[in-house]
């Protein structure tokens, strides 16, 4: 992938995080390939850096709640 | 040495000291068991994860001409239809027989819960005192005569971690294990969760009363697969699987926010249930419980590659070390999840402690205590005498 394609992607990300179905187990942070999703440990929280994600998909296509959702 | 009346006599007062399990640690971390054990009168535990082993009894009413159910479908999900006439269980895990794995009796559960109309169809063979043979209705929460929600194995002491040491990528019902150990997964809060701090069960038995789903529910029955004979560590907390609990509430009073079905990919459909227990300071004993912190609690991380119920250990962990959100496995640094929910969890420790302290909630002491002496035992192939 050329550099302006990751740029473009970057500033789109391919996904939405659903926050009232979000429980913040964690699940999809150890999936995520761009370290685009973690927990915050101060309040156990889950974090999106919109700006990371590659749009693969691999966390809605695993989140046991169904609180990703694609753009 | 406090009692449990004594407890109850504060809280009733407003004057009892109630601190969730995050703030009796760090009080014990500054301060000492023993002020813990001169201050505090009720440590609020609790926890939020997948716990498969939930379902509901619902009694739906009697129909007119009555109908004794035999075969009990809800919104396409299979309920248990074996006993009496309108009684039914819908298991947490059964499979939706037009949607499969999307959902399951963990949906119907969320959906009553919510109070949506769930779709009710029964076939009988029909009989002299219930002639109808079929039905096919609507029911909710508001119309049926009870929704019980009994869950037999909840609130598990301890589980092991898993890992995937094959190439190729894992389904479980730990979450997808990525291969190459690429991935822990946990399945518990830690120094949060309820019998982490009360090890031997000293003050959870039979009719303690708890935080269930969003309303109050007890313990009704040791858990299946209770296994107290686990092999513990210095703290008292079993290391791997340990005591569960048996829970039961009424499900309408429930909340959906603390009743959550999921589908874990590949494996199924689960039902998050959100467990706070309250532990009452009855003595310095249980002050030190439940200071325990997540660097004395261990479990196995497993091997889920290997097709066996005794599944390899790979190495010994410590929850601090799960937590800090990676560790060093086979040579490298590898994520770790919680699967189970801590934020949440915090969130249902305040609100069990908010009761607690607002007197809308007593310590109920156990009626019968838990056995602390079985064992888990498997199930062998036994070939059939010919
Ligand atoms: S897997 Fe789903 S529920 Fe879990 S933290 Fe990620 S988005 Fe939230
Ligand atoms: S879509 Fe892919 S890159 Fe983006 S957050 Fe999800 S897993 Fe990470």
């Amino acid at each position: 992938m050329s550099k302006v394609n990751a740029q473009l992607k970057a500033k789109k990300p391919g996904i939405e995080i659903i926050e009232e179905k979000c429980i913040s187990c964690g699940a999809c942070t150890v999936l995520c390939p761009t370290g685009a999703l973690c927990l915050d440990k101060n309040i156990w929280e889950l974090r999106f850096f919109a700006e990371k994600c590659s749009s693969c998909l691999i966390c809605k296509n695993t989140c046991p709640l169904g609180a990703i959702e694609k753009l | 040495m406090k009692t449990f009346e004594e407890i109850n006599e504060k809280i009733k007062s407003g004057c009892a000291v109630v601190l969730t399990a995050q703030e009796v640690k760090e009080l014990a971390r500054k301060e000492g068991i023993k002020e813990v054990a001169k201050r505090v009168d009720v440590v609020t535990t609790a926890t939020f994860g997948a716990m498969c082993s939930s379902g509901a009894f619902l009694n739906f009413g009697h129909t007119d001409p009555p109908i004794k159910m035999s075969k009990v479908w809800l919104n396409d999900v299979p309920a248990y239809g074996g006993i009496a006439a309108v009684d039914a269980y819908i298991g947490a895990t059964e499979q939706s027989e037009s949607e499969g794995m999307n959902y399951g009796g963990a949906h119907v559960i969320e959906d009553l819960v919510a109070g949506k109309k769930i779709k009710l169809r029964a076939i009988s063979y029909g009989t002299d005192c219930y002639p109808r043979k079929e039905f096919t209705g609507f029911i909710d929460k508001y119309s049926i005569n009870q929704a019980i929600l009994f869950n037999p194995r909840n609130a598990y002491q301890n589980y092991n971690a898993a890992t995937n040491t094959s190439d190729k990528i894992l389904y479980t019902y730990m979450g997808v294990l990525l291969p190459n150990c690429g991935n822990v997964n946990y399945s518990t809060t830690g120094e949060l969760s309820p019998l982490m701090n009360d090890p031997y069960l000293r003050t959870i038995g039979v009719g303690t009363r708890i935080f269930l789903g969003g309303a109050i529910g007890y313990v009704a029955w040791e858990g299946t697969q209770h296994n107290p004979t686990q092999e513990r560590a210095e703290s008292g907390v079993p290391i791997g699987g340990g005591a569960t609990l048996a829970l039961i509430g009424d499900l309408k009073k429930m909340s959906p926010e603390f009743l959550r079905a999921a589908v874990i990919k590949g494996y199924g459909v689960t039902l998050y249930v959100g467990v706070g227990v309250p532990i009452p300071i009855i003595d310095e004993e249980m002050a030190r419980f439940v200071s325990v912190m997540d660097e004395e609690i261990f479990t196995n991380i497993l091997d889920y590659a290997v097709p066996s119920r005794s599944r390899p250990v790979l190495r010994r962990v410590n929850y601090a070390e799960l937590k800090s959100g990676s560790i060093m496995l086979m040579g490298k640094k590898v994520p770790t999840a919680p699967l189970s929910s801590i934020s949440m969890s915090l969130k249902i420790a305040e609100i069990l402690k908010n009761w607690i302290k607002e007197g809308k909630f007593l310590l109920q002491q156990p009626i019968q205590a838990l056995p602390m002496d079985t064992r888990l035992m498997p199930l062998n192939e036994e070939k059939e005498d010919l």
